[in-house]
């Protein structure tokens, strides 16, 4: 009998945790550029799964743009420290155009797992969302930047003006027939991408990892961009089947100007499954917090594991970089002469304004598009 | 050196390695294990098991700690069953026999001497449920400690060839989408109905996914940051 209450208050315990609410809170700073009009989490849910419970956060915040200044894009931090303690989230919308006083939305999903009858396991979890950062159309920044997000929101904002100029130029020379062509390979690109299965799994872990698997030391070959203003001299890394680790390189900055951050990008070359050709694929971006002046040269090394989800014959390593911050404010990325060149352009991605131009053609059509180049 | 041929069953090694055999029986099994390397391990694999359970024991909530009356009690419990399984498969060995010879007898007499087996193993079962369901319940989901622990101790693996899975904390991108975990907790972004268009990581311990609203075209760049 003894038993049965107990598996009866177990039970009780389970159907409890289906019903956990979710708590939000959402924190902007008092001088914030942008001001909330609404929170809707109602198609949040939990409900337990095996030994977990699941929690869904499905939100639709409404901003409005409260400053003087059009909005290119804005990073929403999300913390879940009762679930994810040495772990945050961020959200971040790029190619936004918003006008001062208008309103915008932001979309939040997150899953969020918690062991069944973990501390606090019957308590809905806590889920806080806080302004980042708010970038404007004069590449102004507001906000914390604790993630960072002002590198990433300025890098996609100058991807974005490269982007649009290029259409914008192909447009004027080459007419609607040409545009149409350039979207078309476009969406090829990332249809093939796709249809090859897409990238392999990747993890990056922090922190000691044992691994049994012999290993290499591979150099890196690397692609140089004539008008990149840093020149990598050397990389390499310890590669084995599962994993690359301890990468390391010397970089010269070639540039008068000094250099307080940047990215080197990581392309894996492996040999495809079951005797299938070659395939490259863009495994992990690299950044870099060093500070170099005009004309000189530094070392990196970085402590983090990329490991692959299922284990790859890897064949070479390639580098390039990718982005320069420099001490001044102003940032480089690579051209598209350039990526088209290297044919980095097949493998790389699409920047977030190629993806929105993209869905623009392939949902309202050529005309739409021509509209929105037009602005 | 093998003293034996035959290895000793593992819930005695279990035993063993937890000292909650009789004396006897334990001299039996020390004798064997000194001489036979497999048992050996498998008694060592058994011991690592328990100090890494009782290493994240104070993950348990209070109520169920070790020091706890609760636990305490759970744990006699769980020991007193094991025993009384025991004993009970060594009746059932017995049986044949047994059944066969009280047949000769008396035809039906020999049912009355099955009920204290049935009722011992029904409160057997029930508790190793209630003992189950507890550790279902309230222990951590660590299944990259708890499964090196298991895959020694049932796969009988050469210890050199287990890969020892990073237990820090670990962002992941596929095509699904990407994750931040955690000690059994995760935050995931993308691995609902919104299909990445792509997804990566960075070296500063980061996950991205960039994904595309297909009414809008609001381009959302999610990520997933190990702290």
């Amino acid at each position: 009998m003894k038993h049965q209450y107990r598996i009866a208050a177990g039970m009780l315990w389970i159907a409890g945790l289906a019903h956990a609410q979710l708590n939000s809170k959402i924190e902007l700073p008092k001088d914030s550029p942008v001001g909330l009009l609404k929170a809707d989490f109602s198609n949040s849910s939990a409900s337990p799964r095996g030994g977990t419970n699941v929690i869904d956060v499905s939100a639709v915040l409404s901003l409005r743009n409260s400053s003087g200044k059009r909005i290119r894009g804005i990073t929403l931090a999300v913390y879940a420290q009762d679930i994810a303690p040495g772990g945050k989230g961020s959200f971040s919308v790029s190619s936004l155009d918003v006008a001062p006083g208008e309103v915008f939305p932001v979309r939040i999903e997150n899953r969020l797992l918690r062991p069944l009858g973990s501390v606090g396991g019957g308590i809905g979890p806590t889920v806080e969302i806080k302004l980042d950062g708010v970038l404007f159309d004069d590449l102004s920044f507001y906000g914390p930047d604790t993630l960072p997000s002002k590198n990433s929101l300025t890098v996609w904002e100058l991807e974005a003006r490269r982007d649009r100029k290029y259409f914008k130029g192909l447009l004027e020379s080459a007419g609607q027939e040409g545009l149409q062509k350039e979207m078309i390979a476009g969406l090829a690109r990332q249809g093939d991408r796709q249809r090859l299965g897409g990238q392999p799994g990747v993890q990056m872990v922090r922190g000691r990892v044992t691994n049994a698997e012999p290993e290499q030391q591979m150099q890196f070959a690397f692609i140089q961009m004539p008008d990149s203003p840093l020149e990598p001299l050397t990389g390499s890394a310890k590669v084995s089947s599962r994993e690359a680790r301890a990468p390391r390189f010397s970089v010269h900055n070639r540039s008068g100007r000094a250099i307080d951050h940047f990215e080197i990008a990581w392309i894996i070359k492996h040999q495809g499954q079951n005797s299938q050709p070659m395939r490259e694929f863009f495994a992990a971006s690299m950044p870099a917090d060093m500070k170099l002046g005009p004309n000189q040269t530094g070392e990196i090394r970085e402590d983090s594991v990329l490991r692959f989800q299922e284990p790859l014959a890897i064949q070479g390593i390639t580098g390039f970089v990718s982005s320069v911050a420099f001490a001044d404010g102003e940032y480089w990325v690579p051209s598209l002469n350039s990526l088209t060149g290297s044919k980095l352009r097949e493998l790389l991605p699409a920047s977030p304004e190629e993806l929105h131009l993209q869905q623009i053609y392939s949902k309202r059509g050529l005309n739409a598009l021509v509209q929105e180049l037009k602005k | 050196m093998r003293l034996t041929t035959r290895h000793i069953d593992d819930f005695e090694l279990a035993l063993f390695a937890s000292r909650d055999l009789p004396v006897l029986t334990r001299l039996r099994v020390a004798l064997h294990v000194r001489g036979c390397v497999e048992c050996r391990e498998m008694v060592e694999a058994f011991q690592d098991g328990r100090e890494a359970l009782r290493g994240m024991m104070h993950r348990l909530p209070s109520e169920l700690g070790e020091s706890s009356p609760e636990w305490q009690r759970l744990t006699a419990e769980m020991t007193a069953n094991i025993h009384l399984g025991l004993e009970a498969g060594e009746c059932v060995a017995r049986v044949p026999s047994a059944r066969g010879s009280q047949r000769k007898q008396s035809g039906s007499g020999s049912r009355g001497s099955w009920r204290p087996l049935v009722a011992g193993a029904g409160i057997a079962a029930a508790a190793m449920f209630l003992i189950g369901s507890a550790w279902w319940l309230n222990f951590p989901n660590d299944a990259a400690l708890l499964g090196g622990v298991f895959e020694r101790v049932i796969g009988r693996e050469p210890l050199a060839s287990t890969r020892v899975e990073s237990r820090e904390p670990m962002v992941e991108a596929s095509t699904k989408g990407i994750e931040f975990r955690e000690n059994g907790g995760s935050m995931g972004m993308n691995l609902t109905d919104s299909k990445p268009v792509y997804t990566s990581v960075s070296f500063e311990g980061s996950a991205s996914s960039t994904s595309v609203d297909m009414d809008t075209g609001q381009v959302t760049i999610a990520k997933v940051y190990v702290q």
